[in-house]
């Protein structure tokens, strides 16, 4: 095609051209036939394309050109031996084929330069397309980097506050641990030191007195020191819970029916909404009781003149994955001060409100090692405590 | 972009129809090769499907040899209309010396038309010649039919843009040779500078549109 | 023997007891109170030589306690 040479589709095309295709064998054979001649096909310049010969003897009589036309000029003649008028024809009819045969090479390279442009096209948009793609794979990738990088420093500032916080509890729990320690010990220091010089100036009788006085005291004193390092040892001592799967409402009103007497005082109310009734967590049953004992005895500690303290337990599906019971008291509230600092490890062994000791503490630790959690709740009227426990499976109706 | 064979002293002139599809081109050549009475004047080459659309083009070739011998040869091409036919738009325009553009005047067709001159701009560039130079007539065809934009409000249209504009009914002739004449006009001013019609070939503006239109037919 | 009375008023019982367990052999008359209002009021009907007050009464602030003494 001359497409391929870098020619136009419509260039004049040569009678070379126009015979592509063309069996001039066949053309040539009818021609001399028809002519009754040996016939020369020649081009533009006059140079002989094609002739064949009608047999092996030469023809007599005048030889005749007549012009083969192209679209407006001559593009080549025909040579034979025969009338002006007979050329004539023969040239209209090859001109016929060759008018024929310039549609279809023209089509046909017009054809081949399209398919070309839209291939350039479509391959330069592709090419455009890869590099937008790759553009968009390294921004991902950046972005990737960087979230990682981010979430490291977030990671590493989040342990960084995690190991500080922990030393500022373990000074706190050690200040207290010492401010308390230290109390128990003035009086019994005074009762044994006093002891020996009562014996020495005064009379039997008060010796006596004083001997009754410093024992009762020391043993008291004594007392109070025991169950400092008990709840220190509980604590330490607090193990790895081992879950087993239980249906929460069931293990809440079981709860309840074990410990009722244990405090008199108490009226205990379960509440549970329908999507919790199916329920089940994973827990150290041990443990969580130890938790609501913790919280209980920490309700009924803060409220010592009230006859009747209602404690609800209310149940419901907090989300896909996990339960809330929410524990509450119409009993004092807890202030705004206090609940900043409730789950914290502090120490003291005076009876009032606020001294939760590490009750809660260890409540709070039993609840994270289960993947669970605990928060205290800010009402104006009463005191309320909401646990987090991850669902194990929901049992179908 | 006018080639010239120096073997055989030859000019060739391309003038393409260009418009929207079914606006009338084939029509406007058709009229063409039956009314032109030009020296030289070749068959009509048209290349349609069977519904009669244009497929790859329609080419009417015509051409006069000056006093000085220069053969000068116009090949008037049509493009088809239809949107998906772009490439072969591309391929037939490029290398064009005047582009006559076909518009459809119904009032429903005025979407068409202007896509289709938006898309004569584009291609113009991207073949590579220059539209602000690039000889150029508006005509709009189908004068005949109901429903068509009026002469006033196209005037006002076009009334910004430096191309002349003709109202024409192809189907009948109406103003199909003055159309050509127009662009004639513009195309000889065009390339008179670099091939010296006037000086070198003793050809005027007015001798130029005469020889192609045929001595029967000047008004 | 003397008869100076001493009033010792601390919220923790035992340390009240350890300061009367050491006053005593020496000859004082010692009351010991928990709370500051009972301290108060005792000493409005009796007369003390001398005051041992803690400076953290609980709730109450011992130094609040001493003012309304004076």
């Amino acid at each position: 095609m001359s497409i391929e040479q870098g020619l136009s589709f419509d260039h004049e095309f040569t009678l070379q051209e126009l015979l592509t295709g063309v069996n001039v064998d066949k053309l040539l054979q009818a021609l001399t036939h028809n002519l009754e001649s040996s016939v020369r096909i020649l081009n533009v310049k006059k140079q002989c394309l094609f002739e064949a010969q009608l047999n092996a003897t030469e023809s007599t009589g005048t030889v005749n050109k007549t012009a083969l036309y192209g679209e407006l000029e001559p593009i080549g003649f025909i040579e034979a031996c025969a009338t002006p008028d007979s050329l004539q024809s023969a040239a209209q009819l090859i001109q016929l084929i060759l008018y024929s045969n310039s549609r279809y090479l023209m089509a046909s390279d017009i054809h081949i330069k399209t398919q070309r442009d839209d291939f350039e096209e479509l391959q330069r948009r592709h090419a455009a397309l890869e590099i937008s793609e790759t553009k968009y794979k390294q921004l991902a990738e950046s972005l990737d980097v960087r979230v990682k990088q981010q979430i490291k420093t977030i990671e590493s500032a989040q342990l960084k506050l995690y190991e500080s916080e922990k030393l500022a509890s373990v000074g706190r729990l050690a200040a207290g641990v010492a401010h308390e320690i230290n109390n128990p010990l003035t009086p019994i220091e005074m009762m044994v030191s006093n002891l020996s010089r009562v014996y020495l100036n005064a009379d039997p009788k008060s010796f006596k007195e004083n001997l009754n006085e410093t024992t009762s005291v020391v043993s008291e004193e004594v007392y109070k020191l025991k169950e400092m390092v008990s709840h220190f040892s509980q604590f330490a001592k607090l193990p790895e819970p081992v879950l087993k799967e239980a249906n929460i409402a069931e293990y809440c009103e079981r709860f309840i029916t074990q410990h009722q007497n244990g405090w008199p005082v108490v009226k205990f109310r379960v509440l549970t909404e329908n999507d919790v009734k199916n329920i089940n967590v994973k827990i150290d049953h041990l443990l969580i009781n130890q938790c609501l004992i913790n919280i209980i005895n920490n309700a009924v500690q803060a409220n010592p003149t009230k006859d009747t303290l209602q404690i609800s337990m209310s149940l419901k599906c907090e989300n896909s994955a996990e339960i809330s019971m929410v524990l509450f008291n119409d009993g004092v509230k807890i202030d705004n001060k206090t609940q900043k600092h409730i789950f914290k490890m502090h120490y003291s062994s005076k009876k009032s409100a606020e001294n939760m000791g590490l009750g809660l503490a260890i409540v709070k630790k039993i609840l994270l090692d289960h993947n669970g959690d605990i928060i205290c709740l800010p009402l104006d009227k009463g005191a309320a405590f909401k646990i987090n426990l991850p669902i194990s499976e929901r049992l179908n109706d | 972009m006018a080639i010239y064979d120096e073997d055989n002293n030859r000019l060739t002139i391309k003038l393409v129809y260009y418009g929207p599809a079914m606006s009338g081109k084939t029509t406007n050549l058709m009229r063409l090769h039956d009314e032109l009475n030009t020296d030289l004047k070749g068959e009509i080459m048209m290349m349609e499907t069977t519904n009669d659309r244009t497929l790859f083009f329609d080419l009417l070739p015509l051409g006069f040899t000056t006093s000085s011998g220069l053969l000068i040869k116009f090949k008037v091409y049509t493009v088809p209309g239809q949107v998906v036919h772009d490439s072969t738009r591309k391929a037939v325009l490029s290398r064009s010396d005047g582009v006559v553009f076909v518009a459809d005047s119904q009032t429903s067709q005025s979407i068409n038309n202007g896509q289709a001159f938006e898309n004569l701009e584009a291609n113009a560039g991207r073949v590579g010649l220059d539209f602000d130079h690039l000889p150029l007539v508006i005509q709009y065809n189908k004068r005949d039919l109901a429903d068509i934009i009026s002469e006033t409000e196209v005037k006002e249209r076009w009334q910004q843009a430096p191309w002349p504009v003709t109202f024409s009914n192809a189907l009948t002739g109406l103003w199909v040779i003055e159309t050509l004449k127009a662009l004639l006009k513009q195309v000889y001013d065009e390339l008179n500078t670099e091939f010296k019609f006037s000086e070198q070939h003793n050809l005027t503006q007015q001798e130029f549109i005469t020889q192609l239109i045929g001595a029967n037919n000047i008004h | 023997m003397t008869d100076k009375h001493i009033i010792v008023i601390d919220d923790e019982v035992n340390i009240c007891r350890s300061i009367k367990a050491c006053l005593l052999p020496e000859g004082y008359i010692v009351s010991d109170f928990c709370d500051a209002q009972l301290a108060l009021k005792s000493m409005q009907t009796h007369d003390y030589d001398m005051a041992i007050i803690d400076i953290r009464l609980g709730q109450q602030c011992g130094i609040e306690l001493f003012k309304q003494i004076i």
